[in-house]
């Protein structure tokens, strides 16, 4: 008796999964995009703004005088990128977009001289390691230039429109004269409507 | 007859010398004013981009193409482009992101691209209109 009552509420409760499962996988339609296409949904520093700048930069470098007038591999070391922006950039991801058409290039190089890779060096001269299995010290390559860059925006808005302007720049220096050899820079202007 | 003879060897020479010429040539388009057409692959609407000058050469071992075109039309057009650069073979080296392009009425503009890889021997332009 207590059972059948149960199962006029069947009816219920199979709407109510229903609406349930809607709410989690049916009631956005998501679509895959082309992470190589143009995203417009805001005009705030987006993955088509670094795509571009990333591309056009290390291209840019490898034509470079300075790349042009060194034979052989290239030794380059990368500075730490200087945000002038309102915005969280990821600029991590910036630097390695473009680290990977460099090294892609087979003409450059990247030297790895951050903290975390000069410990895991300095971790192996202790006495924790097989000494003959062991990276020494010492033989670390130079780099010969070192590319640092930046980015700073500026926002201008009106009662119906917004303006974002983007200011990339990237430099590099020859480490041995301290001698900037090679700059660049993009500028990027997205406009809104309020 | 002999002064025709040689004649005949130079013109055969000389065409020879141009037909083996252009097939080396024909998949490294450096130097001078490439096909113009037979570079671009259009989609949407590009009627008013009228396509003035592609241009290749090699900048330190590395393809880099310089392209020109013209909106020739009364009205402002909005496209996106990009290129994509072949290896000797035909296949694939890289896809570049689409970049975003505004031309007002009459406007002339100028657009690069450079291949990140030596090995990239050749290329073709996508234009895809916005309007």
């Amino acid at each position: 008796m207590k059972l059948r009552r149960y199962v006029g509420l069947l009816p219920v409760i199979f709407i109510v999964a229903c609406a349930t499962d809607s709410a989690r996988f049916g009631g956005n339609t998501v679509t895959y995009q082309d992470p190589k296409g143009i995203n417009t949904v805001s005009n705030e520093f987006n993955l088509t703004d670094m795509n571009n700048i990333a591309e056009a930069m290390a291209k840019k470098i490898l034509i470079s005088p300075a790349l042009r007038d060194t034979q052989g591999l290239v030794r380059i070391a990368v500075l730490p990128f200087r945000n002038d922006t309102s915005e969280y950039i990821k600029s991590q991801e910036i630097y390695d977009k473009i680290t990977t058409i460099l090294i892609n290039s087979g003409k450059v190089r990247i030297v790895n001289a951050s903290n975390d890779v000069v410990g895991a060096l300095q971790a192996q001269q202790s006495g924790l390691y097989n000494q003959a299995k062991t990276a020494k010290i010492g033989n670390a390559n130079g780099a010969k230039f070192a590319i640092q860059a930046s980015l700073a925006s500026m926002t201008n808005r009106n009662s119906n429109m917004r303006v974002n302007s983007y200011v990339f720049g990237i430099k590099l220096t020859e480490l041995e004269t301290l001698e900037v050899v090679w700059q660049e820079g993009r500028d990027i202007v997205k406009s809104s409507q309020r | 007859m002999a002064k025709y003879s040689s004649f005949k060897v130079a013109l055969m020479s000389f065409v020879f010398t141009c037909v083996g010429l252009g097939f080396m040539t024909a998949a490294i388009p450096v130097g001078a004013q490439v096909a113009k057409e037979t570079k671009i692959t259009r989609t949407g609407s590009t009627k008013n981009l009228k396509l003035e000058s592609v241009k290749a050469r090699k900048a330190n071992g590395y393809l880099q193409v310089q392209v020109t075109l013209i909106n020739d039309s009364s009205r402002t057009v909005e496209f996106n482009y990009r290129f994509r650069w072949l290896d000797e073979a035909g296949f694939k080296l890289a896809e570049e992101s689409w970049q975003p392009a505004r031309l007002f009425p009459g406007q002339s503009y100028d657009f690069e691209g450079i291949a990140g890889e030596a090995s990239a021997t050749d290329f073709s332009i996508e234009l895809n209109g916005m309007n």
